[in-house]
């Protein structure tokens, strides 16, 4: 145990090496699959155990500090750090990033196996899953970011796998650049904080934070930039527009990044940076707090992907959306807080949802994972995402089905099941904290059980609607379903571990919570609540109970019809409520014509009219030079060689210089 | 310290001698004089690793000059022959000899009149590493003007279509610059006492120097050595010789152009403006920020709105040099760091995407991404090379771009400046981290367009990436790789002469 204490930074180098490996070898033979696979799976592997390991560490021997740094560079006397530390929180996302990469890595066997490029994609899955174990093990800004930025390179790196595709280079492309965007909030963030503070290790910046080493304004400012990072990379409005269309990466891709992992990562920054945002007790506005914003976009990005999600007839981006929506309940429940007030004045902010918002990140990485890849089963057997060339696939698919309809159940909140439990402990968070947006995302849920069992319904249920013969729907291997059926133990019973009759040391919230703050808020939970349990259930029934009237075998409502009742609403949904097109606008319209008009300031102006204006001067320098170019190579080489015998001359001959 | 030693001489004159061989030794064997580059140019690359080796003592870099080489050059006017080099000229001569030595090679199918060409490349060596070296400032402006002509016919003879324009054009900038600094320093040596081109004694005496300018000759004279550096640097608004000498000059000329030349823009204001005039330089801090956002976000612009893929990188070139302006307004070691890393890590990063523009070029004979596509279909390993290229130009992390973006926007966020400025700065800072959005695009955007997407019928037949080609790319991405990964290999030089020279300003620092 000493050897994985001592080293806990290896968990993050496995896949490193792997990936380097992966790529040195692809460069001289690109059909390598076999040294691969093996390479990317041993790496990946190792990483899991030693995250285990450290898991178990945390759990048995908390006391013990697992963490370490080492020099980056030195600027002035000031020392930049690559330091790592391991707490519960990072401990349990090692385990489930790990998890999850290694099984969609092994599911990505078969799934891959007719595809080219298969070293180039396991390259780029470990150098993604060595991303994120960085982003996790990371104790200061500058490795956060460093890994944050990293992710982002293997996001685009994975989903314009398909290089041929020209959507997918788009797609690419675009998930890079609007990430970027946040991120150049993130940058701002840190610089600002850096420069107050003086340093960038989690530690120092919150303790000087709480300190009061900032000032209030700047700090919600601050603050306020860093959240602008988890807006691009969890995918929130207005920042999401990238997400649904990273689904042109192969699916496998889609469950890890795209559901599992890498969009957590804001949420996890929010987590893991709570002090910060807790310390910005500054309002922005009125008594607007930046907690108060992070939960009002959550909120948001909740119904609104929910809303766009129960029209999309693509079943990728149904999942897509439904990451965006479970993505905005769990910021939603990050900006949670109870506020202490002493002598009417804001003194302290208690978070309520932390341990909620992990919880059910927790819950979602498994059983979206899950229904990722049960996705990736449908399109492998029938070549298309198209949910209405789908249907009746349950006779053919068997595995698949029920594993999707586990997901399916546990994500719409089916009691008992894992995504039950930590959808009530969200909900529970934010009626303790009275907020508003307790019925916002009651509606989110409701519809989140629709369009997940509508995804189901139309995929599974009924008759068979696609062109396909019934002997060319070709059930998965062992290597597809096997990882459908370990994700699916999780996503049924994760859950057991976060509910309110759950023994406190076998609690969830017991492991992790926020503990940050002057009086080290305590992890304060009510327990059972009636209410929110009854809410629970009424949502789950009513959404699951609507999409089995509209889409089951013998449906009662007929989709077509509602859909041209409210034909302007079902629009808006169907196209995403014109964000992207707006985006599209924005880029091609505007920026491009701001550059063209750059361009021809460049061209006209500058070099037109001030250089070639200055014209005189350079038409008359430049007939003189004519001359001299006689395009004699005799004539320039006896220019130059008298040059240099000249400075030859001055530099040996000493006498001459005194002639001169 | 090591004295006259002669090893940085050796350095600097050993590609002269090269190409003096080529004038001399006449030879039909082919790749004759391409091998002789090569031999030179490659000894010369190994000894500046040897001259990096033992600059450190106990593996610890000092601040100041070191192995000085001085031997009397024109006594009677003070004028002498002084090389020596420290934290920020290292790293400019180890760049100079890197990129020159693989020039070589990208230009290995250079067949017309290969033995010109390659005299020309090593004559342009010794300039440009005398420019980096020289601690006299006649010598400076010899070698200066050194590097000129050779660069001149480089670009005129070997060109494309429009090379007379483009060399001209590139001539007459530099020239006129260069008329600039002449009278600068001819200022400068008759206003000190005594009469003196010695740099170490100027830097050492430079408040009485400046004690006899009144303050608008003073203001002068900066902006006069100022002028002439941002031209090279290139600083908007006297950038628009660079696009055009890039889209004419052949590859590997490219290679060093925006490699190497440019950065003895960068090298100039550090060396001078900041080294000998310390107070006007943070008194212009501000402008220096605001020149560097407006080249960092124009250029960036102007990089949009190009269809040839040199165009994109020349403009990105005055986006990317635009950050090195922009650390300099930092007034700490942050910001200065990264300036200088960033000369740096341009050098080597938009090197490697010349190269690729070169490999695509020779295959396609075209540069217009409306008729490029899908490249990465037949030539699959210089598109995974050309990604991480693009990734590394737009500041990926673990690779040295990162390092200085990050040093330049850190350190310029948090500048010494007191008073208005100082939150003025800041703001300008934040404006140009845009700067990191819209390199994205323009990066990302061309690597699509080139690599991406379904390949024509027309390029059905290419080939991948060779051997000559692959070798070049190897060696600049592992020193991109190697000061991403661990930045102090190379800051741990820089480190101290920017501390050196941000010592001498009071309050600075």
């Amino acid at each position: 145990m000493d050897l994985i204490s001592q080293n806990a930074w290896l968990v993050a180098c496995f896949p490193l090496l792997a990936a380097l490996l992966i790529f040195c070898v692809a460069a001289f033979n690109r059909e390598a699959n076999k040294m691969a696979i093996t390479l990317s799976l041993v790496g990946t592997g190792f990483s899991f155990v030693w995250a285990l390991a450290l898991l178990v560490l945390r759990l048995t021997q908390p006391e013990r500090l697992l963490n370490g740094s080492v020099r980056w560079l030195t600027a002035g006397t000031q020392q930049l750090d690559i330091s790592w530390a391991i707490d519960n929180l990072s401990s349990m996302m090692l385990v489930v990033v790990t998890f999850v990469s290694l099984l969609v890595q092994i599911y990505s066997i078969e799934y891959m196996a007719q595809d080219k490029g298969i070293p180039r994609y396991y390259g780029a899955l470990s150098l993604f899953t060595f991303s994120m174990l960085l982003l996790v093990l990371a104790d200061n800004l500058l490795v956060l970011y460093a890994g944050w930025e990293l992710v982002g390179v293997s996001s685009y790196l994975l989903i314009g796998f398909y290089t041929a595709k020209p959507e997918a280079g788009i797609a690419a492309k675009k998930a890079f650049i609007v990430n970027r965007i946040g991120d150049f909030g993130f940058l701002i963030g840190i610089m600002i904080l850096f420069y107050m503070t003086q340093s960038l290790g989690f530690v120092d910046v919150s303790q000087a934070v709480i300190a009061g080493k900032v000032p209030g304004v700047t700090l919600a400012i601050a603050a306020l930039l860093l959240f602008f990072g988890p807006m691009g990379k969890s995918a929130q409005f207005p920042l999401h527009v990238w997400l649904p269309d990273a689904m042109e990466g192969p699916t496998p891709v889609s469950a890890l990044i795209h559901a599992a992992t890498m969009v957590a990562a804001g949420v996890y920054m929010v987590a893991k940076l709570m002090p910060i945002f807790a310390a910005a007790t500054t309002p922005l506005f009125g008594s607007f707090l930046v907690l108060d914003f992070i939960a009002v976009i959550g909120g948001v990005t909740a119904i609104l992907a929910a809303a766009i999600a129960v029209t999309q007839i693509d079943i990728k981006r149904v999942l897509a959306y439904s990451t965006v929506s479970q993505l905005g309940f769990m910021m939603m429940a990050l900006g949670m807080y109870q506020p202490v007030i002493e002598n009417g004045i804001l003194v302290e902010i208690i978070p309520l949802g932390y341990t909620a918002g992990i919880f059910h990140l927790f819950t979602h990485a498994f059983f979206k994972a899950m229904l990722f890849l049960c996705s990736g089963a449908v399109i492998h057997a029938v070549h298309t995402n198209d949910m209405t060339q789908m249907g009746g696939l349950r006779k053919f698919l068997p595995v698949t089905a029920w594993t999707c309809l586990i997901g399916t159940a546990s994500i719409s909140g089916f009691p008992f099941l894992a995504g039950f439990w930590s959808k009530d402990e969200l909900l529970l968070a934010m009626w303790e904290a009275h907020s508003p947006l307790f019925w916002l995302a009651a509606i989110a849920a409701v519809l989140t059980a629709f369009y997940m069992f509508r995804l189901y319904f139309m995929t599974f249920a009924g008759e068979y609607r696609g062109s396909l013969a019934p002997e060319d729907i070709h059930a998965p291997g062992w290597a597809m379903r096997l990882p459908l059926i370990i994700l699916a133990v999780p996503s049924a019973l994760a859950g057991f571990l976060g509910t309110p009759f759950t023994p406190e040391q076998w609690h969830f919230k017991n492991f992790i919570h926020y503990s940050g703050g002057h009086h080290g808020a305590a992890a304060h939970h009510a327990g059972f609540n009636g209410v929110v349990l009854g809410v629970s259930l009424t949502v789950f029934f009513v959404g699951a109970g609507l999409a089995w009237a509209m889409y089951s075998a013998k449906p009662m409502l007929d989709p077509k019809a509602l859909a041209s009742k409210f034909k302007p609403l079902h629009a808006a949904s169907f196209n995403r409520f014109y964000i992207d097109d707006l985006y599209d606008f924005g880029v091609r319209v505007l920026l491009m014509s701001v550059a063209k008009i750059a361009y021809f300031i460049d061209k006209y102006i500058i070099d037109g009219m001030l250089v070639n204006g200055l014209g005189l001067f350079t038409i008359a320098g430049s007939e003189t030079l004519r001359y001299s170019q006689s395009g004699r190579i005799q004539h320039y080489l006896l220019f130059v060689i008298m040059m240099v015998v000249a400075l030859i001359l001055l530099f040996f001959w000493a006498p001459l210089g005194k002639v001169i | 310290m090591e004295n006259n030693t002669f090893l940085l001489s050796a350095i600097i004159f050993l590609p002269m001698l090269g190409a003096l061989l080529c004038g001399v030794i006449k030879s039909d064997k082919p790749y004759f004089y391409h091998w002789l580059a090569a031999g030179f140019t490659g000894a010369t690359f190994a000894l500046t690793l040897i001259l990096g080796g033992r600059y450190t003592a106990n593996g610890v870099a000092k601040p100041g000059f070191q192995f000085i080489d001085v031997l009397p050059w024109m006594p009677q006017f003070n004028i002498q022959y002084q090389v020596g080099v420290d934290g920020l000229s290292l790293p400019m001569v180890f760049l100079t000899s890197l990129i020159v030595f693989l020039a070589v090679f990208v230009s290995w199918k250079t067949k017309e009149r290969s033995r010109l060409y390659f005299a020309m490349l090593m004559l342009m060596e010794t300039g440009v590493l005398g420019v980096f070296t020289s601690l006299d400032l006649f010598l400076f402006f010899v070698m200066w003007e050194l590097e000129l002509i050779p660069m001149y016919l480089l670009i005129g003879m070997w060109g494309g279509p429009r090379r007379q324009y483009a060399a001209i054009k590139f001539i007459l900038y530099t020239m006129l610059a260069s008329a600039l600094m002449l009278i600068a320093f001819l200022v400068i040596y008759f206003l000190s006492e005594p009469h003196t081109f010695d740099l170490i004694v100027l830097l050492q005496s430079q408040d009485s120097l400046l004690a006899g300018m009144s303050r608008p000759f003073q203001i002068t004279i900066f902006l006069a050595l100022f002028t002439c550096f941002a031209v090279k640097l290139p600083m908007v608004p006297f950038h628009t010789w660079l696009p055009d000498a890039h889209v004419e000059a052949p590859t590997a000329i490219s290679v060093i152009l925006a490699g190497v030349l440019l950065k003895m823009g960068a090298y100039g204001i550090i060396r001078f403006n900041l080294g000998l005039f310390p107070d006007f330089m943070q008194w212009a801090s501000l402008g220096l920020a605001v020149l560097g956002m407006i080249n960092i976000i124009y250029g960036a612009l102007l990089a949009l709105a190009q269809t040839d893929m040199k165009r994109v990188i020349a403009y990105s070139s005055v986006s990317h040099m635009g950050f090195v302006l922009l650390g300099l307004a930092a007034w700490n070691e942050l910001g200065l760091n990264g300036a200088i890393l960033q000369m740096f890590t341009h050098g080597t990063i938009t090197a490697l995407l010349f190269i690729f523009v070169g490999v695509v070029y020779d295959r396609t004979h075209t540069r217009d991404m409306t008729e490029l596509g899908g490249l990465s279909a037949r030539m699959p390993l210089a598109s995974a090379l050309f990604v991480i290229a693009a990734l590394a130009s737009i500041g990926a992390p673990g690779m040295s771009g990162f390092v200085s973006e990050f040093l330049i926007f850190t350190g310029t966020y948090g500048n010494a400046l007191t008073g208005l400025n100082h939150f003025l700065i800041q703001g300008v800072t934040i404006v140009a981290a845009t700067g990191i959005i819209l390199g994205a695009g323009y990066t990302l955007w061309m690597t699509r367009r080139v690599f991406f997407g379904p390949l024509s019928e027309r390029w059905s037949e290419l080939s991948d990436i060779n051997s000559v080609e692959l070798f070049s790319v190897v060696i600049l991405l592992l020193f991109v790789f190697a000061i991403g990964f661990y930045p102090a290999l190379l800051l741990d030089y820089i480190n101290p002469a920017s501390m050196q020279l941000l010592s001498h300003v009071p309050g600075g620092g």
